[in-house]
């Protein structure tokens, strides 16, 4: 790039600037005072090429305006690397702000205008802003010291970058490794912790174990309980269905019926019982003399006596029944009849009152045949004192004609057959006979009949009185029965004892001695109050041992309850116990869990860092690798540029100059035959090498990027330089090469011997705000 | 591509530090697979990677 001519208007000190005319080769000069504006005018380059100034920051660029002024343009004619003419202005406000456009040749009218603008003159131009500032524009500072040349000439290189990085990333590896520092440590405290806690993976299940054994234990011991206290219950039950029996039974009067004995007697049996069955099943005993058994004992004995006298009763019954049976009268009220070997009452009575009746009978009949045959007998016995005492008497000569002429009755028999046919027997049977024989005979049999009759009737007489005996026998017996029969049935609605003295009263029945044998044998205490009393009192003795007994078993269990639940109490506290500790161990678990993920993450994280340390470190090998291959070529191809810049601007002082691996500039010291660093050069020296160590990159830089004919800015790089040394670069400047051909030098003043290369000498005054050249 | 970690921003003049890098590194992980048993390469790759993220030429490296 050339520039070809600059206009301003209101930039910086100047109201209005003219440079038209600016040669391509040879050197602008720019001097002037200090403040009399030569460096703003090289600032007026950057300005108008990319918007920026290496002296003003962007953000100040307000101060561009004119002071006073609102309002500055800035226009520069360059040719690019195309070999075009080009034209740059710039409009700037107080503000800061500005508006660019780009012009090509004369034509006014802006090719591009706005943002394009720089991209379009990097591209005509070759460079950016920070090529020209650290290639082509030299500045004072940037020769001053070996050091400032050596970081440019890394940078340019590329080095400058990649060593960046790799300083950023060696930053990176000590802050990594600090981390990963601290995450050791961090992981190292934790593992102490973790250690520390000593947890054993048994340990929980070693106590989960042992928690479900005293869980069963207490489950047991709740089972034992829950028995104690189910058999206390039932204990207290059965012990209260026994004071209840046996005060229903305590009260058991002379009244009591045998029922009532019997149910008092069966249920204080079965409270007995079903105590006795508490017991048995809580294995209790109730003292040495267990008073159930004296209990037992009586009631047994009474219970004997009972079955005794119900035996008795049964008797008694089975007596009635036989007596009801033999009587026939009713029937037997309380069961079935029984069957009876005897005959019945009623079978007995009656043969003999038919017997009676028959006898009875046939004395009536005998005696009614005595009277007949006594009138018979006087009949005829009065017929035969007729016929033979008085045989003339008319009567008697009627019976006698009768018996000789029966027949005169023959009309009577021919009107009755049957009487004639009797009659005609009659008469040939008694015909032949007298008759007083007849009727002589016949007196004599009826009188024979007759006694036969009184004899006959006498006998049966007797016999009827016999059965009549008999018969009156029999009724006794019945009536007898009878009385038995209402004395045993009114018995058995009265109390025993009543019922017992009312059987007592019937002899010869066959219970008579077994109720004897059972009034001697104790039977009696039933029977009366005092008997009875004391026969009670062995009951209620023993009731009362059982009473102590039962308080005593049940104090017993009592404390075996109490003792029971203080076991419980005990487990209880045991089980919270372990289970507190199982509770820890989940928490020392947890804690170990904890720890054990906390060193993982720290241990991943810590391998994380490593890993980043390692991929660092890599690249940071690499970049340093990169570096050492950069400043290899970098080196090589700057050789020959500086090979022939430098001679050239050293007055062949000095011919090689070389860059070590680290971009540090060495020089040939002809007086020490050795490659020195520019330290041990004196200032003006090494400010000269600088100078063409600069130049030389300038030149590379336009000869490999640019490749084109360029401007090179030296802003008072020579303020060092002795008058001769002056003097040699100037007129070494345009000698340098073919691409760089425009420089402009800036300088406080210029020897009036400037040489005649200097294509134009451009002089700026404090005072004056125009500036107008060609 | 931030302006801080372009290295590429046009201050060389002979060579281009990416391009450089790239070189060497594949140079180098050549070398190291043929010479080192125990070479890592995916370190390499994500070391490479980094720097080129680090050069603004990627925007991340490959393990992010």
């Amino acid at each position: 790039m050339i520039i070809r001519n600059i206009w301003a208007e209101n930039i910086f000190k100047f109201k209005k600037i003219e440079l038209l005319g600016l040669p391509e080769r040879g050197i602008i000069a720019l001097s002037g005072a200090n403040e009399s504006g030569k460096s703003t005018l090289v600032d007026m380059i950057s300005l108008a090429l990319f918007g920026r100034t290496v002296t003003i920051a962007p953000e100040q660029l307000h101060q561009v305006v004119r002071w006073g002024e609102t309002r500055a343009s800035l226009t520069l004619e360059f040719t690019g690397r195309d070999r075009r003419d080009y034209s740059v202005t710039r409009y700037f406000d107080i503000e800061g702000a500005q508006q660019p456009a780009l012009c090509q040749g004369g034509v006014l009218t802006p090719i591009i205008k706005g943002e394009g603008v720089d991209q379009k003159v990097v591209d005509l131009a070759g460079f950016n802003f920070e090529q020209f500032a650290n290639i082509l524009y030299l500045a004072p500072e940037n020769l001053r010291t070996s050091a400032s040349s050596s970081v440019m000439i890394k940078s340019l290189a590329g080095v400058e970058g990649i060593e960046k990085i790799a300083q950023r990333l060696f930053n990176e590896v000590q802050s990594l490794q600090a981390v990963a520092s601290h995450l050791k440590e961090n992981q190292e405290k934790l593992r102490l912790k973790h250690q520390h806690l000593a947890l054993r993976r048994e340990t929980l299940d070693e106590l989960q174990e042992q928690l479900i054994h005293e869980q069963q234990k207490m489950a047991a011991l709740d089972r034992e309980i829950g028995q104690w206290r189910h058999f206390i219950e039932g204990f207290r039950k059965a012990a209260s269905g026994v004071a209840a029996a046996m005060e229903r039974f305590a009260k058991s009067t002379l009244d009591t019926g045998l029922d009532g004995w019997r149910a008092r007697s069966v249920q204080l049996l079965q409270a007995l019982d079903g105590f006795e069955g508490v017991c048995q099943e809580g294995e209790v005993e109730l003292g040495e003399v267990n008073p159930l058994d004296g209990m037992r004992q009586w009631l047994s004995d009474f219970g004997q006596r009972l079955l005794e006298i119900e035996t008795i009763f049964n008797q008694v019954d089975t007596y009635q029944r036989k007596i009801l049976a033999w009587l026939g009268e009713d029937k037997f009220p309380h069961g079935p009849e029984p069957v009876s070997t005897e005959s019945r009452f009623i079978d007995n009575r009656t043969p003999i009152v038919r017997e009676k009746e028959r006898l009875e009978k046939r004395y009536r009949r005998l005696d009614r045949g005595f009277v007949v045959a006594f009138f018979l007998a006087f009949f005829f016995c009065s017929g035969w004192g007729l016929l033979y005492f008085q045989p003339d008497l008319p009567i008697s000569m009627a019976v006698r004609q009768f018996f000789i002429h029966p027949w005169s009755l023959q009309g009577i028999s021919v009107s009755i057959p049957f009487l004639q046919d009797f009659l005609s027997q009659l008469q040939q049977m008694v015909g032949k006979y007298p008759p007083e024989a007849i009727l002589g005979g016949t007196a004599l049999l009826m009188l024979m009949a007759m006694l036969g009759d009184f004899g006959r009737s006498t006998k049966i007489k007797a016999k009827i009185a016999l059965v009549t005996q008999k018969l009156t026998q029999l009724e006794g017996q019945a009536a007898y029965y009878r009385e038995v029969i209402e004395i045993i049935e009114s018995s058995v609605r009265q109390s025993l004892p009543r019922r017992v003295a009312l059987l007592a009263t019937i002899d010869e029945v066959p219970w008579q001695i077994e109720l004897t044998e059972w009034l001697q044998k104790g039977g009696g205490d039933l029977l009366k109050e005092d008997d009875l009393a004391r026969f009670l009192n062995k009951l209620i003795s023993s009731f009362d041992q059982f009473q102590k007994d039962i308080q005593f078993c049940d104090a017993e269990a009592a404390a075996q309850e109490a003792q029971g639940m203080e076991s419980r109490k005990k487990q209880e506290q045991s089980l919270q116990e372990l289970q507190s500790r199982i509770e820890q161990e989940h928490q020392r678990r947890q804690e170990d869990q904890r720890l054990q993920e906390e060193i993982q993450d720290l241990h991943m994280e810590f391998l994380k860092q490593e890993h980043q340390i390692q991929v660092r470190q890599i690249a940071t090998r690499l970049l340093k690798g990169t570096a050492l291959e950069l400043a290899k070529y970098f080196n090589q191809e700057l050789q020959r540029f500086i090979s022939s810049v430098v001679p050239i601007l050293t007055g062949n002082r000095y011919q090689n100059l070389r860059l070590n691996n680290d971009l540090v500039i060495q020089v040939c010291s002809p007086k020490k035959k050795s490659y020195v660093d520019l330290a041990e050069l004196s200032t003006g020296t090494r400010a000269q090498i600088l100078l063409a160590v600069r130049v030389a990159l300038a030149q590379a830089m336009a000869t490999r990027s640019i490749k084109s004919p360029q401007f090179l800015v030296l802003d008072e790089p020579l303020a060092f330089f002795d008058r001769q040394r002056f003097q040699n670069t100037l007129l070494a400047l345009p000698k340098i090469g073919e691409h760089l051909t425009q420089f402009w030098v800036v300088a406080a003043q210029f020897d009036s011997a400037l040489p005649g290369e200097v294509g134009v000498h451009i002089h700026c005054f404090e005072d004056e705000d125009v500036l107008m050249v060609g | 591509m931030s302006s801080e970690n372009a290295v590429s921003n046009s201050k060389f003049v002979l060579q281009d530090p990416v391009l450089t890098f790239e070189d060497y590194s594949r140079a180098e992980v050549r070398r190291l697979e043929e010479t080192d048993p125990q070479f890592d390469s995916q370190l390499y790759m994500e070391a490479i990677d980094l720097v080129l993220v680090q050069m603004g030429v990627v925007e991340r490296s490959r393990d992010s």
